[in-house]
């Protein structure tokens, strides 16, 4: 025998609400022995022993209502203790696919997602949170884009998600930070000045270790094909000027890090310096130069996160 | 005019009034519990807020100090301080920062002083009462946008014009954006920096 574990709502949704249709909110489960309800009124007839299990928040809320629900008389059929809960009843029934061995649904904006995770985060669901992250880390594009990365980051910031916020902050780097070419950048209501200054920090936290790390690139981990190159613009260490600049530019701009504007900087000196030996660097020696740029770079961004993480356990 | 202060006052510009008023009619308390003593009627006609709130009976346990009724603020003393100096035929106290003029305005907004804040947007003018200078402009845009100060807010992005706008010229004032201020002065510099005839500052 199957038990719906959601009713229609005891009254009508609102007409914004994000609940688009009833089908999509109901599923059947067996043995249901409480009722969840939504902040827009979707009854979903759960069995307890999966969300106990799933989270401590609401094993202690479920314990509280259990406590103080009304005894039925012998001749009806008691009624099953009702947990009312602040999320709409589209979140709750994404949250609930997740706990209980069915297909997850997750939503598909990044608002409604991150939504659900700080839900998940709020009701200590630990392992429903590695879940939705393992499932939006799979996505195809990427959950956390260029094209998204700060509205997802400010989003982020506003439901206290750290982990996004700071995946969200990294993928900011591929952009450049010109407060006055951002405009639409920043056009979201969950757009702070607070946040965006957090934001400027991360960035400057890393040029600032990618500028101390500098010395050590080029005196030990930039390859020496590459110094070996023969250019005739070299810097004192044998460095092609033109290669020791673009390094250089990307400690002040870590959006520079990227190959198209390698190659336009490979360009330029070829374009400045005629019949320079620069203009046949072969492939290979292209392809360990960019390895150890991306070294460099990625251990200057994770420094950083690193000692985002420990302030961050520290502070909370 | 002011009775008591629990606290040192810390602010230069805190000069404690001078008037007399032994015929005060009401107390009003500070958010730092100062008591300031002064006249119904006066509070009465230069703001309607307080006209219709004094108009209303005394509650029963509304709380009385040497039979004066006391209406608590949220304003702090150095603030009520300032404001009540405008309020009488004295020489103003006049604040320390542009800041803390906002914040006047603010009140005067709040409790609907019309003429008291046209005289203090005079004031600034006449360069009396301080303004933003410089670099100022960008945190005073931030500040008057979020204390609905609409004339200072647009005020201050005109003098923000022809400065650069960047995180660095920002710095920790880039907090003190709420909303959607920061994007509206991206927007307002945007249509006005590119105009050929940008809109000049007429009040500062």
């Amino acid at each position: 025998m199957s038990t719906d574990i959601i009713d229609p709502p005891v009254s009508e949704p609102p007409a914004s609400a994000e609940v688009t249709s009833e089908e999509t909110l109901h599923f059947d489960f067996p043995g249901s022995d409480i009722v969840l309800r939504s902040s827009d009124s979707h009854n979903f007839h759960v069995p307890k022993l999966y969300i106990v299990n799933s989270s401590p928040v609401l094993r202690e809320l479920i314990q509280t209502v259990s406590d103080t629900s009304d005894v039925a008389n012998n001749e009806e059929p008691e009624p099953l203790p009702v947990v009312e809960l602040p999320e709409s009843g589209a979140t709750l029934h994404s949250l609930l696919t997740l706990i209980f061995p069915v297909v997850p649904i997750l939503p598909s904006t990044s608002d409604e997602i991150l939504e659900l995770l700080a839900v998940a985060q709020k009701y200590q669901m630990d392992s429903i949170l590695d879940h939705i992250r393992g499932t939006i880390a799979r996505q195809h594009p990427p959950f956390i884009r260029p094209e998204t990365a700060f509205h997802v980051y400010f989003l982020a910031q506003k439901q206290g998600l750290h982990q996004e916020a700071v995946q969200a902050a990294r993928v900011t780097l591929r952009l450049p930070m010109v407060i006055e070419d951002m405009r639409d950048k920043l056009e979201f209501s969950e757009m702070t000045g607070a946040y965006l200054y957090e934001l400027w920090k991360y960035h400057e936290r890393i040029r600032t270790g990618l500028k101390s790390d500098l010395p050590m690139f080029r005196d030990f981990d930039l390859p020496m094909s590459v110094k070996n190159l023969i250019c005739r613009a070299r810097t004192d260490n044998s460095v092609p000027r033109w290669i020791d600049d673009y390094i250089e530019s990307i400690t002040g701009a870590p959006h520079l890090f990227d190959l198209v504007e390698f190659e336009d900087a490979w360009a330029r000196h070829i374009k400045e310096i005629r019949k320079c030996p620069c203009i046949d660097i072969p492939s290979q020696l292209r392809r360990d130069f960019w390895g150890a740029l991306t070294a460099f770079v990625d251990g200057a961004i994770e420094r950083v996160r690193e000692a985002a993480l420990t302030r961050h356990h520290r502070d909370n | 005019v002011k009775e008591e202060a629990t606290t040192d006052p810390p602010d230069p510009s805190f000069v404690p009034l001078r008037l007399n008023v032994p015929d005060a009619s009401i107390v009003l308390r500070s958010s730092d519990q100062v008591s300031f003593r002064v006249h119904k009627s006066t509070l009465a006609m230069s703001s309607p807020f307080f006209e219709d709130l004094l108009s209303l009976p005394q509650p029963p346990d509304g709380e009385v100090v040497d039979g004066l009724p006391v209406v608590q603020l949220s304003e702090d003393a150095s603030l009520l301080n300032c404001l009540i100096s405008l309020l009488y035929p004295i020489p103003p106290v006049i604040p320390g920062s542009y800041e803390k003029v906002f914040a006047l305005l603010a009140a005067c907004q709040k409790y609907d002083m019309v003429s008291i804040q046209s005289y203090i947007r005079a004031e600034i003018q006449r360069g009396t009462f301080p303004a933003p200078v410089g670099t100022e402009a960008f945190s005073a845009y931030a500040i008057a946008s979020s204390m609905g100060l609409a004339l200072e807010a647009e005020n201050a992005a005109c003098l923000t014009l022809g400065q650069p706008m960047t995180f660095e010229s920002l710095g920790e004032g880039l907090r003190s954006f709420k909303g959607q201020a920061l994007c509206e002065l991206v927007r307002f510099r945007g249509v006005n920096n590119r105009s050929s005839s940008p809109r000049l500052n007429e009040h500062w």
